[in-house]
């Protein structure tokens, strides 16, 4: 059956109605309609499920997690339910390695991750293809797409392999469209304007009070108030770690 | 009427008082005086004072000054540990026989509010706060803390072998409980940890914290002999207990079985005894702190329709000592709150949360 994902992506249709998928992501601003499209790419692929999991490295109070979920409901309550997101070995995998991998050749370590697999293949998550998609240097956002099969030999090795450029520009798209929408939320909910995003990128290149001063032709002093009014409000001891935070959150993106 | 900012913020020095309290047990020849503030004074005076307002938005009017102070206490307290301890050697070195117990009470006050010291750091975001965190944790005791608490956020409330205590178990099965099941949890975390970070499996953080706890147990004993020694394994035992208990009320009840509302307020019994916010610095508005973990404390608040408790963490600690006592009251607040703010599925299929949803919090 490997052949048939082989088959499947080296079909010319199914790159063009890929793109054409992929083309609709940026577009959208709910989750709900990322879901859609996701759930289409997913059953254009003759995948049983597809999940794209999101979060910043590091985090270990999962505050940064962000799914899209086009799989049964009976998972998704599943996996809250047990809190499996904490243990997940293909998130876990995917923090570390960037190279696609099918899920059973990823080594189980703990008694919950193997009670989390036998879980998965009961409910037809028998083959499951992990991709994990990282962020440019410094940028601590990263992603996972999960595509899953009811058929055993669907995702392995060799299958993944061959279809790795689809796989890839897939995940990279999701994450792309959720650092976007993570940085609208942080600018909303930090009331951050252009002029104090310009500030801190400013910082972030090396630029010391008189330096801006002098740029923006305002007295150091008002640009230092301006920087402990800006370390404040992003809860950060010192304006260095604000221009670190919002850099690695993506704020300066365009 | 609100409180003043400055006021609110200048009460969580506060947090430094249970040490400077300790030292001036002993200069009063009252050694025990800590621990009947905190079991006797605390209550009473919490009966007269107003409840916390406890809004998170108090924090947006706080000054820089003001900032920088309250980022700055659980540092001052870690510090200020580092010489206390020392000098609590020497102390049980020369305390008559009589006054160790009272002592001793005074001292597992201390290390037991030391955890709220601990776990305020751990969650912060600069690593020597981790560090902080860790020695202070290591230096009571409790060594697999930071691992066990990973473990403890993502799994309170947990519909099966949640974090969460079942309304029909005594505090003293859930401590035992849960005190073994530290060991390997916290273990497993550090596991997947190595992993994620690519650490050796030769480098785990528990041994190295461990290590700092043998390291204090030796210097108790060079300092104070065999007394020093039996005195700090018992202080270690109590500090153990009380981490236990405090998560039993906190969490007392409150799964995914009993109602999926109940994720909204972090699974958490919340209290707003003024005194108490100040000096362990805002640990009962338990709800908030599990929603948005890495807030600071003085971020914050309560939430309008979040179960509460109905006295302080050191009259339901006594309370908890009594099962029956403690069930009967909590039990009724329980399905007060339930049939109020949530709806009682145990009997309900399973709910299907949407995972987005869940983790926007």
């Amino acid at each position: 059956m490997s052949r048939s994902l082989a088959t499947t992506v080296g079909d010319p249709g199914f790159i063009r109605k890929l793109q054409e998928a992929i083309d609709q992501i940026h577009r959208q601003t709910q989750a709900v309609e990322v879901t859609a499209i996701v759930k289409e790419v997913a059953g254009m692929l003759r995948c049983n499920g597809a999940v794209f999991a999101s979060f910043t490295q590091g985090d270990e109070d999962f505050e940064s997690y962000r799914y899209i979920v086009a799989c049964p409901p009976t998972w998704c309550s599943l996996y809250v339910e047990q809190r499996w997101f904490a243990i997940d070995p293909f998130l876990i995998y995917a923090q570390h390695r960037t190279e696609p991998v099918a899920g059973d050749d990823i080594p189980l370590r703990t008694e919950g991750q193997r009670w989390f697999r036998i879980r998965a293949r009961e409910v037809g998550f028998n083959s499951i293809a992990v991709v994990p998609c990282h962020t440019a240097a410094g940028r601590s956002r990263m992603g996972v797409l999960y595509l899953t099969s009811e058929d055993r030999d669907y995702f392995t090795r060799g299958s993944i392999a061959l279809a790795k450029m689809c796989l890839r520009s897939i995940a990279a798209e999701l994450l792309e469209w959720w650092s976007q929408k993570t940085r609208r939320e942080l600018l909303r909910d930090l009331t951050l304007r252009e002029d104090e995003l310009h500030l801190l990128r400013l910082a972030h290149q090396g630029f010391g009070s008189k330096e801006i001063a002098r740029l923006l032709n305002i007295r150091p002093a008002t640009i230092d108030q301006r920087f402990a009014r800006l370390s404040l409000r992003l809860n950060v001891p010192s304006r260095a770690l604000a221009a670190k935070l919002a850099y690695e959150s993506g704020l300066f993106d365009e | 009427m609100r409180m003043p900012v400055s006021l609110k913020a200048g009460g969580h020095l506060l947090a430094l008082s249970p040490m400077v309290l300790l030292v001036g047990g002993i200069a009063w020849g009252a050694p025990w005086f800590v621990f009947a503030f905190f079991f006797g004074v605390l209550p009473i005076v919490r009966a007269f004072l107003p409840d916390d307002r406890a809004e998170p938005d108090d924090a947006d009017r706080i000054t820089r000054g003001q900032f920088i102070l309250l980022k700055s206490i659980p540092s001052m307290h870690a510090l200020s540990w580092a010489v206390v301890l020392p000098w609590a050697m020497f102390v049980i070195a020369q305390l008559p026989p009589a006054q160790v117990v009272g002592f001793g009470l005074s001292f597992w006050v201390v290390t037991s509010l030391n955890l709220t010291i601990a776990h305020e750091l751990l969650h912060r975001p600069v690593w020597w706060q981790r560090l902080a965190a860790r020695l202070l944790a290591g230096s009571i005791g409790y060594f697999q803390m930071l691992e066990e608490h990973r473990f403890h956020h993502a799994n309170v409330g947990g519909r099966d072998n949640g974090d969460s205590p079942e309304v029909d178990e005594s505090v003293f099965a859930y401590a035992v409980k849960r005190y073994i099941r530290s060991f390997r949890v916290a273990q497993e975390w550090e596991c997947l940890d190595q992993i994620r970070r690519g650490r050796a499996p030769w480098n785990n953080r528990i041994v190295w914290t461990a290590l700092v706890t043998m390291a204090i147990a030796m210097c108790f004993g060079l300092v104070a002999g065999s007394r020093g020694i039996v005195f700090y394994g018992f202080v270690m035992a109590g500090t153990a207990f009380t981490m236990q208990a405090i998560t039993y009320i906190q969490h007392w009840g409150l799964t995914d079985r009993r109602s999926p509302g109940l994720a909204a307020t972090g699974y958490s019994w919340e209290d707003r005894c003024m005194l108490q916010a100040w000096v362990t610095l805002n640990h009962a508005y338990h709800g908030h702190h599990h929603l948005r973990p890495s807030l600071p404390y003085f971020r914050l608040g309560g939430f309008a329709n979040s179960p509460r408790l109905p006295a302080s963490y050191p009259v339901m600690f006594l309370m908890a000592m009594i099962p029956p006592l403690f069930r009967r009251t909590m039990r009724r607040r329980l399905d007060a709150w339930i049939s109020a703010e949530g709806t009682d599925q145990s009997k309900s299929p399973r709910p299907c949360p949407n995972l987005g949803e869940f983790f926007r919090g």
